[in-house]
């Protein structure tokens, strides 16, 4: 658990290099938009949201989630999405 | 309440540490279950799957746990919550994440309560069908807790009460990791179960994340 100045450093540091992604890529598109190469994204919005979570940074996580994960791997764990099942491990 | 993002859909080993689970989950009350779809055949024919019926009797409420990766460049950004028609009886029509939400914020009939049977509702989970999922951060920004310590130590339950718990893997080989917008080349795949944080946390706020209109996607780009 990181205290709360720790926390503010670290969101600050985050920050800052939030922004440095979000120029480079700013330039990166200005660059592919001149070179006639931004319509083949074809998803502007989707670039710009992505964009929009780099500036941003990251946040804090929920306190009301809390996530627990199983070293004990169960055998659902090993069902893959066609149905088959990989091998248990040793 | 307990996400508990495992796929129960076959038996496991030893049909008496099935029975036992099931009767775990009936014993404590709150535990929310996964279903899925997979595409099969040729022709890629969708196929629900559900929960065994010892588990899914057993749960709380079953919900799907459909994502919508960009077909573009494969980023996660957006949860399901009207899953398409899978021809499967019974498959649930309520979000996963959207059921726990509504379980913490006390509107647990709003997206589905018990059972899988009722069609989530728009309202402040954002409009039907779809919702951007509001990113906290990279992968490792919700950090698991791993399960040993729960077992080992019976006063770490403390650090769970009034929350909702997701349980699952972290493992890679799980096989259950997305890109997300903040992975960037060869970065590592975010877990499912911390996807499902994610998405439990934004069905939770208060300002849902919205895309913004066609004039400042203009501008910006």
């Amino acid at each position: 658990m990181l205290g709360a100045d720790s926390w503010s450093r670290r969101q600050h540091q985050v920050r800052l290099s939030g922004m440095r992604s979000a120029i480079l890529a700013a330039a990166v598109a200005a660059i592919a938009s001149i070179l006639g190469l931004a319509g083949t994204l074809d998803f502007p919005d989707a670039k710009l949201l992505d964009l929009c979570f780099r500036l941003r940074g990251v946040q804090r996580p929920s306190p009301a989630i809390a996530l627990v994960a199983s070293p004990l791997t169960p055998p659902a764990f090993l069902t893959v999405s066609d149905g088959t099942r990989c091998p248990e491990r040793s | 309440m307990i996400l508990l993002d495992v796929l129960l859909d076959e038996p496991g080993p030893s049909p008496g540490e099935d029975a036992t689970l099931a009767q775990a989950m009936r014993q404590v009350g709150n535990v929310v279950l996964p279903a899925t779809v997979v595409h099969t055949g040729v022709s890629g024919q969708a196929k629900g799957v559900v929960p065994l019926d010892l588990f899914a009797s057993a749960a709380w409420a079953v919900g799907h746990t459909l994502l919508t990766e960009s077909a573009a460049d494969g980023v996660l950004r957006r949860l399901v919550l009207v899953p398409p028609p899978v021809g499967e009886a019974g498959f649930p029509q309520g979000s996963f994440a959207a059921i726990g939400a509504a379980a913490l914020d006390g509107s647990a009939t709003a997206a589905g309560g018990r059972r899988s049977s009722a069609a989530p509702q728009p309202g402040r989970h954002g409009r039907p069908g779809a919702q951007l999922i509001d990113f906290a951060g990279p992968a490792g920004t919700y950090f698991p807790l791993p399960a040993r310590l729960f077992l080992e130590d019976q006063a770490a339950a403390s650090l769970l009460a009034g929350r909702i718990v997701i349980v699952g893997s972290a493992l890679p080989e799980s096989h259950d990791a997305f890109l997300s917008p903040f992975s960037s080349g060869g970065a590592e795949g975010m877990s499912g179960v911390e996807v499902q944080a994610n998405c439990v946390a934004a069905l939770l706020a208060r300002r849902p994340l919205r895309t913004c209109g066609p004039t400042i996607i203009l501008a910006a780009t």
